[in-house]
């Protein structure tokens, strides 16, 4: 099985090579004239007062919580759709009945405006 | 084959049905009443305790690849907490209405923590149980902290989801030891397992990461810190759910997990269970005589009570187990009828916070404090309630077993839960009532006759039974004697 | 054969050791931001581990799954908090004896089960043997075959999760124009223009009352 993952193993490498390849050519080979000014953040002009962290509307968290709920549904779908083929019918109608009842949550996600933005 | 299955699920299944039934109206009317899911919800709770107090659900027998255990245990505590859940959607609708927290989400929570415990009443296998007790546990965060206004709410919830996570981690991590012993999810070959390696450490572990997972779910010290705190900052229409129906959940999953499946290790857990339920009748009691606040007072209350289930089930075997049972089931309509009181008060614009609140009821609604009077004489244990009975035999029990320093230990603490239920009482009827100008009687609606009706039948039923008690005892000795896994 | 073992126990060793590192930098990093990006360092290396030990599915899944959404959420709430770490690092000194005894204890549970695992007592069962089935394959058969219950009981946990998030999060704010899309599609011209007569006939002098 490793043997399929081969060829992953060499883009990682690959992938780390030239991404560390760049970073250093530019270390090396750029002209850098250090000045403090130069690094300040650049925030219309003026000094930078204040902390990047600032309260969030919930409602990225409902959008994220809501995220990570139907991504686990998608993970469900992956072992079943590869053994679909053995499991016959009463596995489609567990499935079946596992997607309604989230398809009963989104419709009421949707309707409560879930998913709207103001 | 899978027919079979499937009717063996029936009431997991009519309920859960139910549940989605109360989302799809708020989905598809056009504009939903919640009275609608109040009707849903009570409807198919209804249904389904009677189906299955017909013996139409739930044939006995192992269903689902193990997953499944119907016997008449899982039928018996399915039916008690189906009772509880109808009772507990009665008494709440009143207070949520007049509070403006009815919400079809309310009830739809409501019926998920009831299709949780179904669940782990009939769990046969780690996974399910598992599966169950967070359906339970989720549904009951979401509750306790779904009146936004109420900041205390939110805190309680904050604690207990918590304090939750880390006890279902323990139960998972636990899992993964047994699992690794007998490589199945299903009791039986847990059990068969245990036997054939008596004293594993492994065994020791799992059973400790076990027991503290349990007594942090039934609230037992010293994993207690959440009872008051949830008990006094979630809505009351929910503190009752709180109080009652998970607690069939807990000695389901006692049950299921410590008796039929970690049978072979009774040893190990017996003595850990002594000392939690010791702590638990000793800081329970005690810290509830100083509780001004009554429903941080029933919260301890409620620790003292499982102080004495853990004491009946840490004794092993069948007499202790049934005393055990027997124990929750009566606890949770006395809870059940205690908080509904207390409920209906609220849903009646009085305030039902702190022992002064109450003074004087008698006088204002005498019907009402004689209701609340039932249900804190059986939580007290006086003589012709069922209360009484419950603790009688938790006590013969622990004699028979010649623990009598344990006996005389659990009477002390009995007295000390009696003197302060009484004291309740007293403020009840002997204390003249708070002064005018509050918004007692003035405020004062009419509380629905149906949900006025139900408390009745619900208090006198504790007086009784208790005067008749041989019915449900020998119910739950049936049930008892016939365990499947 | 042995040089691609070696190969595998060095991807191992590699993977491992970076493991290692950034969940100690996890817990050292002095940004939270950085202790986040750390973790998401550490899930992926968790991932490749999962794969070489044959479990291509959990692997896949800590990626989808951890990586893709709940470091999104921590990343959230980690912007959101305005963490002061000088206040979280105040209580350090005080607290340390006790933060000792809980990480002795757990190192003492861990150790104790590889303990009780080299005392021969344990017989663990055989786990399905990598190689004869793809992983994600063997998993579906498991689940959707035997354990047909608890997925269902699974969607409905899900479920609970979708209602309690909405009811937990979501507010309506007065006076917030939104966007109506269905609106929007369903309006005609005739609606849109209504041509008023400013000088109607019979009130001649009531047109700049306005100004």
């Amino acid at each position: 099985m490793l043997h399929d993952y081969f060829g992953v193993l060499v883009f990682l490498i690959v992938g780390a090579v030239v991404g560390a390849a760049l970073l250093v050519l530019g270390f090396i080979l750029a002209p850098r004239h250090a000045d403090p000014v130069k690094g300040a953040a650049y925030e219309c002009g003026f000094e930078a007062f204040e902390d990047a962290r600032i309260p969030f509307d919930v409602r990225y968290y409902l959008v994220a919580i809501l995220f990570i709920i139907f991504d686990l549904e998608i993970a469900f779908f992956f072992p079943w759709a590869v053994a679909l083929r053995e499991l016959g019918p009463a596995a489609y109608a567990a499935m079946a009945v596992f997607f309604a009842v989230l398809v009963v949550g989104f419709a009421y996600e949707w309707r409560r405006g879930g998913l709207e933005w103001e | 084959m899978l027919s079979r299955d499937i009717w063996a699920a029936g009431s997991e299944i009519l309920i859960g049905a139910g549940s989605i039934l109360v989302l799809l109206f708020e989905v598809l009317a056009r504009r939903a009443r919640p009275v609608w899911a109040y009707r849903t919800a009570l409807v198919s709770v209804a249904v389904t305790v009677f189906l299955l107090a017909a013996g139409s659900l739930g044939r006995s027998g192992v269903f689902w690849h193990g997953g499944l255990v119907n016997d008449p245990l899982s039928r018996l505590l399915d039916i008690a907490a189906g009772v509880a859940t109808f009772l507990v959607l009665v008494y709440s609708r009143p207070q949520l209405v007049r509070h403006g927290l009815e919400r079809a989400e309310h009830y739809f929570l409501v019926l998920t923590t009831l299709l949780g415990v179904l669940v782990v009443d009939s769990g046969g296998s780690l996974l399910t149980l598992y599966l169950g007790l967070e359906l339970l546990a989720l549904s009951l965060y979401a509750l306790i902290a779904i009146d936004r206004r109420r900041p205390l709410g939110a805190e309680a919830a904050m604690k207990y989801f918590v304090l939750g996570a880390m006890a279902s981690a323990l139960l998972l991590y636990a899992f993964t030891f047994l699992y690794g012993l007998a490589g199945s999810f299903r009791l039986s070959v847990v059990a068969r397992a245990l036997a054939a390696h008596p004293g594993s450490p492994l065994t020791l572990a799992a059973v400790a990461f076990v027991v503290v997972a349990l007594a942090f779910k039934f609230g037992a010290v010293p994993l207690h810190f959440w009872v008051p705190d949830v008990y006094e900052g979630a809505p009351t229409a929910v503190t009752l759910l709180v109080g009652t129906v998970p607690e069939i959940a807990s000695i389901a999953l006692f049950m299921r997990l410590l008796g039929l499946g970690l049978g072979a290790a009774s040893g190990d857990w017996g003595v850990l269970l002594m000392v939690a339920s010791l702590l638990s009748l000793l800081v329970g009691n005690l810290l509830a005589v100083v509780q001004l606040n009554v429903r941080r007072l029933l919260g301890y209350s409620a620790v003292g009570h499982v102080g004495f289930i853990l004491l009946a089930f840490q004794l092993g075997g069948r007499g202790g187990e049934t005393a055990a049972v027997y124990y929750t089931i009566v606890y949770v309509f006395m809870s059940a009828a205690a908080f509904g009181g207390l409920t209906l008060l609220e849903a009646r614009g009085e305030k039902s916070t702190t022992l002064e609140d109450l003074s004087g009821l008698a006088r204002r609604d005498p019907w009402m404090a004689f209701f609340l009077l039932c249900a804190l004489f059986s939580l007290a244990g006086v003589p012709p309630f069922l209360g009484f009975w419950a603790k009688l035999i938790v006590l013969r029990r622990v004699i028979m077993a010649h623990e009598t320093g344990l006996a005389i230990f659990a009477v002390v603490m009995a007295v000390v839960a009696a003197y302060y239920y009484l004291r309740v009482v007293k403020s009840m009827y002997f204390d003249p009532p708070p002064a005018p100008g509050g918004d007692g009687a003035a405020a004062a609606a009419p509380v629905p006759v149906f949900s006025r009706v139900w408390l009745g039948i619900n208090a006198l039923g504790l007086l009784v039974l208790g005067i008749l008690p041989e019915g449900l005892w020998s119910a739950c000795r049936m049930a008892m004697s016939h365990l499947l896994r | 054969m042995t040089a691609a073992h070696l190969l595998v126990e060095g991807v191992f060793g590699f993977f491992a050791t970076v493991l290692v590192i950034s969940a100690l930098g996890v817990v050292v990093a002095r940004n939270p931001v950085h202790a986040a990006l750390f973790l998401i360092l550490s899930f992926f290396n968790a991932a490749v581990l999962w794969v070489l030990l044959g479990a291509e599915f959990l692997g896949i899944v800590l990626v989808l799954v951890y990586v893709g959404a709940v470091m999104v959420l921590l990343l959230f709430v980690v912007m959101m908090l305005d963490i002061d770490l000088v206040v979280i690092r105040r209580g350090f000194v005080r607290h340390a004896p006790l933060a000792a005894v809980v990480a002795l204890l757990l190192a003492f549970e861990i150790g104790y089960v590889f303990w009780a695992r080299h005392l021969g007592l344990v017989s663990l069962a055989p786990p399905l043997r990598p190689g004869t089935l793809p992983n994600t394959r063997a998993l579906g058969l498991r689940l959707y075959r035997d354990d047909l219950y608890p997925f269902e009981i699974a969607g409905f946990l899900l479920l609970v999760g979708v209602v309690a998030a909405i009811v937990l999060t979501l507010t309506h704010r007065e006076g917030v124009r939104r966007q109506d899309p269905s609106a929007q599609v369903r309006v005609e011209p005739a609606r849109r223009i209504r041509l008023v007569d400013p000088f109607p006939k019979g009130t001649p002098g009531k047109g700049g009352e306005g100004g």
